[in-house]
């Protein structure tokens, strides 16, 4: 991680957000803003790898901003600060292309250790989220059927990202998953992973199809 | 309190219901009633006389199918078929011989369409008539030459059970008619409508008593008069409907002018009459049409127009108009009665015996006045009568087309009437549930239209009263020409036959008396009593869901409190008061973020619904386990399947994690424990938790002084209290501590659950 952004309204957490970076990539440049205007604005500047957005700005939703560097710069890892971590809070973020989320009142060298597990590609997942997560891709698998225009295959889950999925949301660890599935660790990680960026991609790719449905019908 | 001040109508002046003036004395009206009743058996007994007064051979004469006479046994079932004459003596002793055609037979001469006809009819009445009682007075047996040869009938007085249902049948109705007509003459003598009341029913009577006796005749009645019977006859139909114009000029409204009165129509009408009687007895013109039908059919468009008249100025009185209606559907019914039995007897040259049972319900106009007089629920009526009038113009439907089927489309009776009734049905149906729609909707609120108001009723928004929202939801819809609040109302109810609707308060909502609907152009009905009784039930419903919505939130808001006080507050406080203690950072950093936690399950308490079961241990498995692993704990997870409908209320969802959660952080806090064993049993009645471990156990963490507060174990006792539960800690068989709890599942069960 090179380059850092921190979206946070509350200067002191700010400040403590930034000393966590520090912690945990003492090279990175790390930029910070308070406001979605001035997330969004330094998004044009500049490019991130990471980027820290608390959810309730006050200028609107962090929603959004994850929502732009996404766009923007797919490359970069959105990552939720929230003193909330219910799902009702957290999926529409991990929608918008959030990669996992972080609770800010937690202690400063846990936080660390998980944004390194972030980095490293192995985001958390709750019980709560993975179900709600699989109730998406379930209402998704309902809604290609019935769509005209198909969408693109790699936007469904495998068998096994289904299969982790569910373990997930019943309550077990990643490693307790690997080990009933025999596989490593690193092989769940990666499995979340990809549960998460299909997750974004499928929601993306629902909006253009949206976009173009109302266009048909409006023209 | 707003108290609608409309211009209110004058209240209606109504006539007296019993009795004229106080000072006429009870002689009087008891002579009038021994009059009356004197004239009612003086009319039964000139029916009976008159039908009485044809000596009976046992035997009656009518028509068979194949239009040839016959002679029906009156005792037994036998017939002579095809008779073809009848003789006896005349009153000189000489023997005397009629042939005898299906023309006799017809129920009157009447029902032929020319006046020669007629002639003919009568005149041969008249010879049978001689034949009969000439044969009588000499006790001379009558001889029937019929198709199988000839029978001698011998001749007797005609005994009073010889009359039979075709007698008694018109016998009861006209004299109902006639002592409704002597009633209300009696207790209204002032009434001038009374009279004409009177004279209708009274040549009503008359008319009916004639064709009672002519239908019951077995052969023939008495010659004296058999025409001029017939021509009263005529004169009483114009009487009837002269009577019936003259009830119409005042009732329900008079129609005096200053240039046209009362008289100069009674006098109009009567030389009307009396000109058509002259030509109906002379027999200047040839047929009955233009000598009695037509005439007669003028004055029922008299009757139409004066009608009419009363419709239109009883147009702003709403009072008056409900008797119009009513008395119109009467008059159009009987009217039509007639109409129709005539047209049937003509167009199918009915025999003797049947006119009388199409004549005789035409009583039922007086017996329909009788709640106009008394002014019995005659908002009632005004709701049957727009039924009524359904029901007849299906009932005309029917018969027009049957009629036009028959005459036109030459069916024969039995299929045109079938043809008829399925057209009939095709047609009204549709057109009755339009008409019935128009009709109620014109009038009567629609509950849709109102429910806006229920709902904005039961949601009340602050500046606005309630009572002040009731009062309009009740002026909107109904339009009532004044509203006023009562001290109190039973029932909902009509009051002052149909001028006012009273309205029982609900709840704070005050009781309500509304004028009459519309702003004055209608009364109340029982449709609107229906309306209201729905509008005051939807009311009730809402109001009463209202409430019960306002009790949930109250007690919702009460249970954050206690949470917020309970939980949040303690530990804040505990925060506030380590905190000025330098040396202890970290524990200040510990008890803020277990307020944070705190205040997140209280908020997920505040937002979240009732929660699966298996969600719910799901979730408590993946944040004990990740806790334990982090603390360097081994986790053994003991967990049987939860009940899969279970759902449990967001208050348990939050008290039973905070109980595990806080188990399981004195765990890794304090127990030194290497192993930890989780262990949830749900049943059918209970919730088992069981947290063991076999780190330093209880006796050497109470032995610290205070130990058990820090512990937060009365926390955790209370709260499994709170659900109902009990809760033991004990020595575990792992070595260290062991905390179970046991809850009963029916404080946890949301009520969603099954």
């Amino acid at each position: 991680v090179k380059t850092a952004l921190v979206v946070e309204d509350l200067p002191d957490i700010r400040q403590w957000l930034c000393d966590t970076l520090v912690q945990a990539f003492p090279l990175a440049r790390i930029s910070s803003a308070s406001r979605v205007d001035e997330a969004l604005y330094a998004l044009q500047s500049h490019s991130f790898d990471l980027a820290l957005i608390d959810l309730g700005l006050p200028d609107g939703a962090g929603v959004e901003v994850i929502r732009r560097l996404r766009d923007a710069q797919p490359q970069a890892l959105s990552v939720v600060i929230t003193i909330f971590d219910d799902d009702a809070h957290l999926f529409p973020a991990l929608q918008a292309g959030a990669f996992g989320y972080l609770l800010k009142d937690q202690p400063q060298d846990l936080l660390v250790r998980q944004l390194m597990r972030i980095t490293q590609g192995e985001p958390p997942l709750s019980p709560a989220i993975a179900r709600r997560v699989l109730a998406y891709f379930a209402q998704a698998q309902t809604r290609r059927a019935q769509s005209v225009i198909a969408l693109e295959d790699q936007i469904a889950l495998t068998d096994r990202e289904n299969d982790v999925l569910l373990r997930v949301s019943k309550g077990f660890t990643l490693p307790e998953i690997g080990k009933q599935l025999s596989i490593s660790r690193h092989t769940v990680a990666d499995h979340v992973k990809q549960i998460y960026r299909k997750l974004g991609v499928s929601s993306r790719a629902e909006a253009a199809l949206e976009a173009v449905r109302r266009g048909i019908v409006n023209t | 309190m707003l108290v609608t001040t409309l211009p209110r109508k004058p209240m209606l002046s109504s006539t007296p219901i019993v009795a004229g003036s106080g000072t006429e004395s009870l002689f009087h009206i008891r002579m009038r009633l021994s009059l009356a009743i004197a004239a009612l058996l003086m009319m039964a007994c000139l029916g009976v006389f008159r039908a009485l007064s044809e000596p009976s051979s046992g035997w009656r004469f009518d028509v068979d199918a194949n239009q040839t006479v016959q002679a029906i046994e009156l005792s037994g079932h036998q017939r002579l078929h095809d008779v073809q004459s009848i003789s006896g003596v005349d009153c000189s002793g000489a023997p005397m011989q009629m042939a005898l055609t299906a023309d006799l037979m017809r129920e009157t001469g009447g029902i032929a369409e020319y006046y020669s006809e007629h002639q003919r009819f009568y005149a041969a009445h008249e010879r049978l008539w001689t034949l009969l009682s000439c044969s009588h007075a000499t006790s001379t047996p009558l001889t029937v030459v019929h198709s199988g040869g000839s029978a001698l009938l011998a001749l007797e007085p005609k005994p009073l059970r010889e009359l039979g249902l075709r007698f008694w049948f018109p016998w009861v109705f006209g004299l109902l008619a006639f002592s409704v007509g002597l009633a209300v003459w009696v207790y209204r003598p002032v009434d001038r409508t009374a009279s004409w009341y009177l004279l209708a029913s009274a040549s009503y009577a008359f008319w009916v008593m004639v064709v009672a006796a002519m239908g019951s005749r077995h052969l023939t009645q008495p010659s004296l008069g058999l025409q001029a019977l017939h021509q009263a006859c005529h004169a009483a139909g114009h009487l009837y409907l002269i009577c019936l114009c003259m009830l119409l000029w005042r009732f329900p409204i008079s129609l005096d002018r200053p240039r046209f009165r009362e008289s100069a129509l009674m006098w109009g009408m009567l030389v009307w009459a009396t000109a058509a009687m002259a030509i109906d007895v002379m027999q200047w013109v040839p047929t009955i049409n233009w000598g009695f039908r037509l005439p007669n059919l003028a004055l029922v468009v008299l009757l139409a127009l004066l009608y009419t008249a009363q419709w239109r100025a009883s147009r702003d009185d709403p009072l008056k108009r409900a008797p119009l209606k009513w008395l119109g559907f009467l008059l159009l019914l009987t009217l039509s009665l007639g109409f129709f039995t005539t047209l049937f007897a003509v167009a199918n040259q009915w025999t003797v015996g049947r006119m009388a049972y199409g004549f005789a319900p035409m009583s039922l106009v007086f017996l329909g006045f009788v709640p106009l007089v008394t002014r019995l629920k005659l908002f009632k009526l005004e709701v049957w009568w727009a039924r009524a009038w359904l029901w007849f113009l299906g009932g005309v439907l029917v018969v027009m087309l049957d009629v036009l089927l028959v005459r036109w489309f030459a069916l024969d009776g039995g299929a045109a009437l079938g043809v008829a009734l399925a057209l009939a049905g095709w047609l009204y149906f549709p057109m009755r549930q339009w008409l019935w729609q128009s009709m109620s909707r014109s009038a009567l609120p629609q509950t849709s239209d109102i429910l806006p108001d229920i709902v904005a009723l039961s949601a009340p928004s602050p500046g606005r009263s309630p009572s002040d929202a009731w009062q309009r939801l009740w002026e909107n819809h109904w339009h009532p020409l004044s509203v006023r609040e009562l001290a109190i109302a039973e029932q909902l109810e009509i009051c002052d036959q149909g001028q006012s609707l009273r309205i029982p308060g609900l709840g704070s909502l005050p009781a309500l008396e509304l004028g009459m609907p519309l702003r004055g152009a209608r009364l109340y009905n029982t449709l609107d009593l229906k309306r209201a009784q729905e509008v005051c039930t939807l009311v009730r419903v809402g109001l009463d869901a209202a409430n019960a919505a306002q009790q949930g939130a109250l007690e919702e808001r009460q249970r954050i409190a206690s949470d917020l006080h309970d939980d949040l507050g303690a530990k804040l406080l505990t925060i506030a008061q380590t905190a000025e203690q330098p040396q202890h950072g970290s524990r200040v950093a510990e008890l803020a973020r277990q307020a944070l936690e705190d205040m997140r399950l209280a908020l997920r308490g505040l937002s979240a619904g009732p929660m699966r079961v298996s969600d719910l241990q799901a979730d408590w498995r993946a944040e004990l386990m990740a806790r334990l692993d982090v603390a360097n704990i081994e986790a053994i997870w003991q967990a049987n399947d939860a009940p899969q409908a279970l759902l449990l209320t967001a208050t348990a969802q939050v008290q039973l994690t905070r109980v595990l959660r806080e188990t399981v952080s004195n765990v890794i806090r304090h127990s030194q424990a290497k192993h930890c064993v989780v262990g949830i049993h749900w049943d059918t009645q209970s919730l088992n938790v069981r947290v063991q471990d076999d780190g330093i156990g209880l006796p050497r963490l109470q032995a610290v002084p205070g130990q058990r507060q820090g512990l937060g174990l009365n926390n955790i006792e209370r709260r499994v209290h709170k659900l109902g539960g009990l809760i033991r800690w004990e020595s575990s068989s792992l070595g260290g501590l062991s905390m179970e709890a046991d809850i009963p599942l029916h404080a946890l069960k949301s009520a969603t659950s099954n």
